[in-house]
């Protein structure tokens, strides 16, 4: 049986193989590295930690399936497992399965994917606001969630928002420096409350 | 530092980072980290930043790992496609299907399954190397041969109606006789076996493509 430390340094296509082989402590890795973020995508589009959990499942069961599915040359693995997990949302969304459970949430029922998407571009809070995101000025935080949680190309989302490409890059570099910053300062604020 | 760090190249690592570049952009990126030990600092700066933003996520609870592992592993109760071999006419009936994840996963209680988990296995492993459609087929040939069906190149009445030629020379197929184990065991394990062997050949396709 493989180590733990030895499946934590490995890279994601070397866990990818492993998977393929049949190694469970390899998607148990993926799991740790990603689990996190497909359920705050999931959360954020679903609006429910429930069926967020059940997206999570569905995206793993789908690898440890399907492994050779995810094509490097394509873009990274955490990518790959967003894009499954965005569409999952979606078919659930289509399903009306969550139509309950975002009535429950506050959230309007929308079935159409294309006002999902909408709404994905434009809504400010959807669910689990973090701290770390709050620190950027709401075009920042609109561009990095776009690209980190939707999985678009910063090309995807100057169209998307029709802005020019050379702006959303800026954006981006802008929102990630911000990002190092405040979590700087937090670090140094939490240092400087401590008892000397 | 190379010539390509121009203020357009560095302009792409933030999206770089965040994956949110197109393919032709990412190839170019890696490439010139390799070269530039600048940009490669920034680039893990930049991921630091970005590390932050799932660090401030809420976690899913205690138990969805678990469950996600009694789910890969709960799939041996899959519709029945053929009947166990070792079962007695009239006795407890058919065996679960053996899916690609029964056959990953679940404890081999006999040599058969446990030949089945190896091959297996071992042709998904092999798959994930190749550079050519001629080495997926050679596999998959191989494959089918260790499982002790024949290859036969026209659709007899024996073979099974796959094709695992993958492009490479006239079309093959497995061949083993009507109701046999090794026709069951064919049956069931190859289908999985040549979907990977297809995703290979096309990704080997457009690698050499890419290169050309």
């Amino acid at each position: 049986m493989q180590q733990v430390w030895d499946l934590e340094n490995k890279l994601d296509d070397d866990l990818v193989a492993e998977i393929a082989a049949a190694s469970e402590g390899a998607l148990a890795e993926i799991y740790r590295r990603y689990g996190r973020a497909i359920y705050a995508t999931a959360r954020r589009l679903l609006g429910d930690n429930a069926l967020a959990e059940d997206i999570v499942q569905d995206v793993m069961v789908r690898l440890w399936d399907r492994p050779l599915a995810f094509d490097p040359r394509r873009g990274t693995l955490r990518t790959f497992l967003l894009v499954l997990a965005r569409n999952r949302c979606i078919d659930v969304l289509r399903s009306g399965r969550s139509r309950q459970a975002r009535e429950r949430s506050g959230y309007d029922v929308m079935i159409d994917v294309r006002a999902v998407d909408e709404r994905l571009a434009h809504e400010e809070d959807v669910v689990g606001v973090s701290r770390a995101l709050d620190q950027l000025s709401a075009p920042q935080r609109q561009v990095i969630e776009l690209a980190y949680f939707d999985g678009l190309t910063y090309r995807h989302i100057a169209k998307l928002l029709d802005l020019p490409e050379g702006t959303v890059k800026s954006r981006i570099r802008l929102g990630l420096a911000r990002l190092r910053t405040a979590v700087a300062d937090d670090a140094t604020v939490q240092t400087d409350g401590l008892p000397v | 530092m190379s010539n390509a760090c121009s203020a357009e190249f560095s302009s792409l690592l933030p999206a770089y980072v965040l994956d949110a570049v197109d393919d032709a952009e990412r190839d170019l990126v890696r490439a010139h980290l390799h070269d530039c030990l600048r940009c490669a600092l920034e680039v893990e700066e930049l991921r630091a930043s970005a590390a932050v933003i799932d660090d401030a996520q809420p976690e899913p609870s205690a138990e969805l790992w678990p469950r996600i592992r009694d789910a890969i592993r709960s799939c041996d109760t899959e519709p029945v496609s053929y009947e166990d071999p070792a079962a007695t006419p009239g006795g407890a009936g058919a065996a679960p299907v053996r899916t690609r994840h029964q056959a990953r996963v679940a404890p081999a209680s006999t040599s058969a399954d446990v030949d089945l988990l190896r091959l297996t296995s071992k042709a998904s492993h092999d798959l994930l190397w190749i550079q050519t459609p001629d080495e997926a087929a050679a596999i998959v040939a191989r494959f089918v041969r260790a499982l002790g069906a024949d290859i036969v190149s026209e659709n007899a009445n024996d073979c099974i109606p796959i094709d695992i030629s993958f492009g490479v020379g006239p079309p093959l197929f497995p061949a083993s006789p009507r109701l046999s184990v090794t026709r069951m065991l064919v049956e069931d394990a190859l289908p999985l076996v040549v979907e990977d062997a297809r995703r290979a050949v096309a990704l080997a396709r457009e690698r050499r493509r890419h290169n050309q």
